[in-house]
């Protein structure tokens, strides 16, 4: 197949004589993605499009190390890295002599000329989700906060349910990890503004500062591969569940419900992309429809009815990584067992204050968890009196 | 019976450290069925002439068609699909090598065959 023709004519006067790569970032075959300086001694980044008949096409771009740096972290995709205010589709001979050039936009070239806006230099670089908020209010300019919170908290609420899944079925509960902390940061890694769009992905060696543990790389292999399975749910309108493992499906369809946009906020649906949907048959969207779903699929069946009930003592201990705390000193049964609560993010304030203050509270939740880890719908302090259903 | 390689290749090509070829092996390509030009190594395209000699007489492949299709999304119009291929000792060297995905290796085929016959299987 021929190369593209370019309407625009070629420039007189080339840009650059020679194309000699010197650092290649990418090499496939022959130098794929490399740099290179022009005469004048500017660092460009070309970028290889196409080939025919002995001709090479490149896409080429001034780039910097500030630039360069980003983009080898993937902090900025290649598209991206080569998307500047100057550019050049440059035809280039085997010698790597330019034959010809023309000064183009990065949006004069096909689609499929260069790589999709979220494809970055490797794939262990490319984010893992990408959640895209829609809704009549949400606009260039009138991007509501709450729309900004959500879509933030979603995602990090889904992976902490996985992640505590995970961890609770490797029966570690107890026995926590010193980087913990590892396990729950997701790095948000693309904004896009026009619509709002985040792409995040689990924290690397680079962002850590030092070799992340193989403990840590099964504990995301495992809630990617549970991510896949829940949004491929999502798309099958006759799918019971996600998983033929109970807990593993209670896991995912909780994950699910955590992501889908809720009622009553700005985002009515959200659009995901990223590596765990790079396999699906269509475009991926949750709507309300599908925490809805999700939900209902949880309350159908019998083994994930949970009990809903209160305890009253105090909150001695507290992950704020896990989103866990401990209750204690109960006089509600005294002595009652300690229980372990879990909570959405909305309650960490309340939670902190009476850990931190030491008050006694009455809280309430659902037992949810194969563990007994109960999930926390209310908290409030003792005193503010009401009928309490004793835990036993 | 040892694979044979072209007489013009540079002393020590393929490296010493290639290594047997055995089971299967993805390549990307522009045309469906692939053309002759598909396959061409750098060397036979006359690209990079600067490059490593023996480098550039090997064609890059992927031991998942995952990773192949990783390097389509890179280079989405000069690789729009991907052949498979069964390989073994007889046909050439292999060796893992610096590439856009972590299953990337050279492949220095022999003589007596062309990638058209080894890469027989578009997935």
């Amino acid at each position: 197949m021929a190369l593209w023709p370019i309407q625009s004519r070629p420039l007189q006067r080339r840009p650059f004589i020679v194309m000699t790569a010197e650092d290649v970032l990418l090499e496939f075959n022959a130098p794929a993605t490399f740099t290179f300086h022009d005469d004048m001694g500017t660092l460009m980044l070309a970028h290889f499009c196409d080939d025919d008949a002995g001709t090479n096409r490149y896409f080429v771009a001034p780039i910097n190390n500030r630039l360069l740096t980003r983009l080898r972290v993937g902090d900025l995709s290649i598209r991206g890295s080569l998307d500047q205010p100057l550019s050049w589709l440059v035809d280039v001979n085997g010698r790597g002599e330019v034959e010809q050039a023309w000064v183009a936009s990065i949006d004069d070239v096909p689609p499929d000329a260069l790589p999709q806006p979220d494809v970055m230099l490797r794939p262990n670089l490319d984010p893992l989700i990408r959640l895209r908020a829609i809704g009549a209010q949400i606009q260039p300019g009138t991007l509501p906060t709450s729309a900004v919170r959500q879509l933030v908290t979603s995602v990090e609420q889904a992976t902490r349910t996985l992640v505590n899944f995970v961890f609770d079925r490797q029966g570690r509960a107890g026995r926590l990890p010193d980087n913990l902390r590892d396990y729950y940061v997701l790095h948000a890694q693309q904004f896009t503004f026009n619509s709002f769009e985040v792409g995040f992905r689990f924290p690397s060696q680079e962002d850590a500062g030092r070799l992340l543990g193989d403990d840590l790389a099964s504990v995301f292999t495992q809630v990617e591969q549970m991510l896949v399975r829940g949004l491929e749910w999502t798309t099958q309108e006759q799918a019971a569940a996600p998983s033929s493992d109970p807990a593993e499906s209670e896991a995912i369809l909780r994950a699910i419900a955590d992501l889908a946009p809720r009622r009553g906020g700005a985002t009515e649906r959200i659009e995901v992309s990223g590596r765990v949907v790079r396999d699906a048959p269509r475009p991926i969207v949750l709507s309300r429809g599908t925490r809805a779903r999700a939900t209902r699929t949880l309350r159908t069946d019998p083994t994930h009815e949970p009990p809903f009930s209160t305890a009253r003592g105090r909150i001695r201990e507290l992950d704020q990584d896990r989103l866990t705390f401990i209750l204690r000193e109960r006089d509600d049964l005294p002595p009652g067992p300690d229980l372990t609560f879990t909570f959405e993010p909305e309650f960490l304030d309340d939670v902190l204050d009476a850990f931190s203050d030491g008050y006694r509270v009455r809280v309430g939740g659902q037992v949810s968890h194969p563990q007994g880890i109960i999930d926390l719908l209310f908290i409030l302090p003792a005193e503010a009196g009401g009928a309490t259903v004793v835990l036993r | 019976m040892p694979p044979i390689f072209p007489d013009d290749w540079p002393l020590g090509c393929p490296p010493p450290d290639a290594v047997d070829p055995n089971g299967d092996f993805f390549a990307c390509h522009k045309e469906n069925p692939p053309s002759a030009d598909d396959f061409k190594t750098a060397a036979e395209k006359g690209l990079h002439a600067d490059r490593d000699p023996c480098q550039r007489r090997g064609l890059s492949v992927c031991r998942t068609a995952d990773d192949a299709r990783e390097v389509m999304r890179r280079f989405p119009r000069a690789f729009r699909y991907v052949s498979k291929g069964v390989v073994g000792a007889e046909h050439g060297k292999v060796k893992k090598t610096a590439g856009p995905v972590p299953s990337h290796h050279t492949f220095w085929k022999c003589q007596t065959l062309t990638f058209q016959q080894l890469l027989t299987q578009v997935v």
